[in-house]
């Protein structure tokens, strides 16, 4: 099935008025959408990107740990839902559908880099303009977790910290984590059966404990 | 052998997936084993830093 998506509801200058084509079906299921789609309705495709662009862009910079790279894999993602519509079957979720197809451009990346994990110091992340290196504050005692969240550093130090984990166990647990599915779903998206997500996700989590547990050690005060 | 089991039920506990049962055999085994009490004290821990990140927005 050959279509073309620009991100743009090619019916806009049929329609009336097109903002009330997507309240009309806005409380409609996933699935009822992708029926729609799938007859030709685009304002039902612009609605699900709309439902899911966060939660897939996401997963995707989880992953990569790249805001550009992973916003070029979640167009690439939708623009292959899009074409591909015609192949979904309702008896899957557009959920797990769609992660399918965003993890399989996302293995498909990584392994194209041909790179192993990339491994950082504190002292790489805390590198200023001018070469000298400044200690990074992550232990003062006086910050509340809150304020913790607010400082970008440490995200960063997770978000490099979740791409240390191998790929093999990494989209699991971003699917799990991060996105919040259920063992049933990933199974469903990663095709590993249940037993081997379960597995993954525990090896993922321990090893994510023990790259970020002596940066807690060192003081982050719980 | 239990602290295999206990690893186990830690990582049930996480996804909130642990029967009353096996979380009293837990609890019951985090008060004599240091060593994994630390460690479901650290899996709390560092999971809660993944599970809390605020959700990042595209551009």
């Amino acid at each position: 099935m050959d279509r073309e998506y620009n991100g743009e509801n090619e019916r806009d200058d049929v329609r009336a008025n097109p903002l009330r084509e997507k309240a009309e079906w806005k409380d409609r299921s996933d699935e009822e959408l992708m029926l729609q789609v799938q007859q030709g309705n685009n304002v039902c495709f612009d609605l699900l990107v709309d439902r899911y662009k966060i939660r897939l862009f996401n997963f995707l910079y989880r992953m990569v740990g790249d805001r550009e790279e992973a916003e070029e894999i979640a167009q690439e993602a939708f623009v292959k839902a899009f074409i591909h519509a015609g192949k979904y079957k309702t008896i899957a979720r557009f959920s797990t559908w769609l992660y399918t197809i965003a993890t399989n451009l996302v293995r498909n990346r990584i392994r194209a880099r041909g790179r192993a994990p990339q491994f950082f110091s504190i002292r790489e992340l805390a590198r200023e303009e001018d070469g000298e290196t400044k200690q990074v504050d992550l232990v003062s005692g006086h910050r509340s977790p809150d304020e913790a969240y607010n400082d970008a550093e440490l995200r960063e130090i997770i978000q490099r910290s979740i791409q240390k984990i191998p790929e093999k166990y990494r989209t699991s647990f971003v699917l799990r984590e991060i996105n919040q599915l259920s063992y049933e779903e990933i199974s469903a998206v990663t095709g590993l059966k249940l037993g081997t997500v379960r597995s993954r996700i525990n090896r993922a989590r321990s090893c994510f404990r023990k790259i970020v547990e002596p940066l807690l050690h060192n003081g982050l005060d719980f | 052998m239990k602290c295999r089991k206990a690893l186990q039920f830690i990582n049930d506990l996480l996804d909130n997936a642990l029967s009353d049962g096996n979380r009293a055999w837990l609890e019951a085994h985090l008060r004599e084993c240091r060593s994994c009490e630390r460690l479901a004290t650290q899996m709390r821990e560092s999971l809660g830093l993944v599970r809390d990140l605020p959700l990042a927005e595209p551009s």
